[in-house]
């Protein structure tokens, strides 16, 4: 079959193609976008929104209670949390400044790649070391409240030392939750993106889909 | 109430809506997904629109924006397909299908939906008369690249058509 004769073909209108109406248009300008990007840029602001109210609730104690070690404790957490925002606007800053008008598609998926790899390392990276501060923190804590000895004494009880293998169980729990959740949400996406970066340059020979 | 720009931009999509369609069409297999992908390209032209500045013909900006949304920032939903139901605000367009006819650009719809995501791309524009230049300029490739990708296309579109999509 020639090129001519499925042009021919092309031409006519199937009846998949429906159209939309102008209200319908209309509203799809309101409408939410189911673009990764979209999709990450939401996270992102639920994780600020939250991030604000524990903020909040962190500056509500910080007022309570009295100076002394705790005190200081979380004023180290606060400085931490201000130090977050940056990791905030970096993350939001990827996927903000993407526009699928810019480029032709092999560049457009490559910039795509580009983006969503950098979150993710940004991501891991966030929560690995916002996990440690917190491990660390939580020590520091322990040791302020009740003084070295007795913390020493206490880890060294069966007790004592259960508490802490769950301690940093609960740490390094969802470090490997969050990666591979990452995983599930983007990278699987990524990798099939990569893909087809690839058959820009070697083209793939016919995928059996059928 | 619309802006005078919203009902600008609804009637440029109104004049070029089978465009995305035909897009919507490559990429999408189920109803549900067409749907899905319809409205995240008219989306995108229209968080884009602010880029075009008439220079290029707005179906060349269209065709841009549409595949790239389709290649590289759609994802598929989980949801399981469903039979769409037509509603009176739902018509075809254009002149009536035709059953054969409909058989016709549905196996050719099958066919270009077994090749890669790059190659349907490519085939859509040459599809559409466009010339390989421009093809080149779209997609990223070499005029010649797009050449070469165009005979082996053409040679896999015939024996799916001919072996039955």
């Amino acid at each position: 079959m020639e090129l001519d004769e499925l042009k021919e073909i092309w031409k006519h209108p199937s009846a998949t193609e429906t159209v939309w109406s102008a209200t319908e248009l209309l509203e799809a300008l309101q409408g939410k976008s189911k673009s990764i990007l979209s999709r990450i840029k939401r996270s992102i602001q639920i994780e600020i929104t939250t991030g604000g109210i524990a903020f909040a609730i962190l500056v509500s104690q910080i007022i309570m209670v009295e100076p002394g070690p705790i005190w200081w404790l979380m004023i180290g957490l606060l400085v931490f949390s201000a130090s977050v925002a940056i990791y905030f606007y970096l993350k939001i800053r990827l996927v903000t400044t993407f526009d699928f008008s810019t480029n032709n598609l092999k560049n457009n998926l490559a910039v795509l790649i580009n983006k969503l790899e950098l979150f993710l390392k940004i991501y891991k990276r966030g929560n690995q070391w916002g996990l440690v501060v917190f491990y660390l923190l939580g020590l520091t804590a322990a040791y302020l409240e009740h003084g070295t000895d007795r913390v020493l004494e206490y880890i060294t009880t069966a007790q004592g030392a259960l508490l802490v293998v769950l301690y940093t169980a609960a740490i390094i729990g969802p470090v490997f939750f969050v990666d591979r959740v990452l995983h599930k949400l983007y990278g699987e996406h990524i990798h099939r993106l990569k893909i087809m970066l690839a058959d820009f340059d070697n083209p793939t020979d016919l995928q059996n889909k059928a | 109430m619309a802006t005078e720009t919203e009902k600008t931009f609804v009637e440029l999509i109104n004049a070029h809506q089978r465009l995305v369609h035909k897009v919507c069409n490559l990429y999408a297999e189920t109803a549900d997904e067409r749907k899905d992908l319809f409205q995240e390209i008219v989306l995108q032209l229209w968080r884009s629109y602010h880029t075009f500045r008439g220079e290029a013909k707005f179906s060349t900006w269209m065709y841009r924006i549409a595949l790239n949304t389709a290649i590289g920032g759609w994802r598929k939903s989980s949801r399981q397909p469903y039979f769409e139901k037509m509603n009176d605000g739902h018509y075809n367009l254009g002149s009536p299908v035709e059953p054969d006819k409909e058989e016709q650009i549905q196996n050719l719809y099958k066919a270009i939906r077994q090749l890669p995501e790059v190659d349907r791309a490519l085939i859509m524009l040459a599809l559409e008369d466009i010339p390989y230049e421009e093809i080149a300029a779209t997609v990223g490739l070499t005029q010649n690249n797009v050449r070469v990708r165009m005979l082996r296309i053409r040679e896999k579109l015939k024996k799916a058509l001919t072996h039955g999509a």
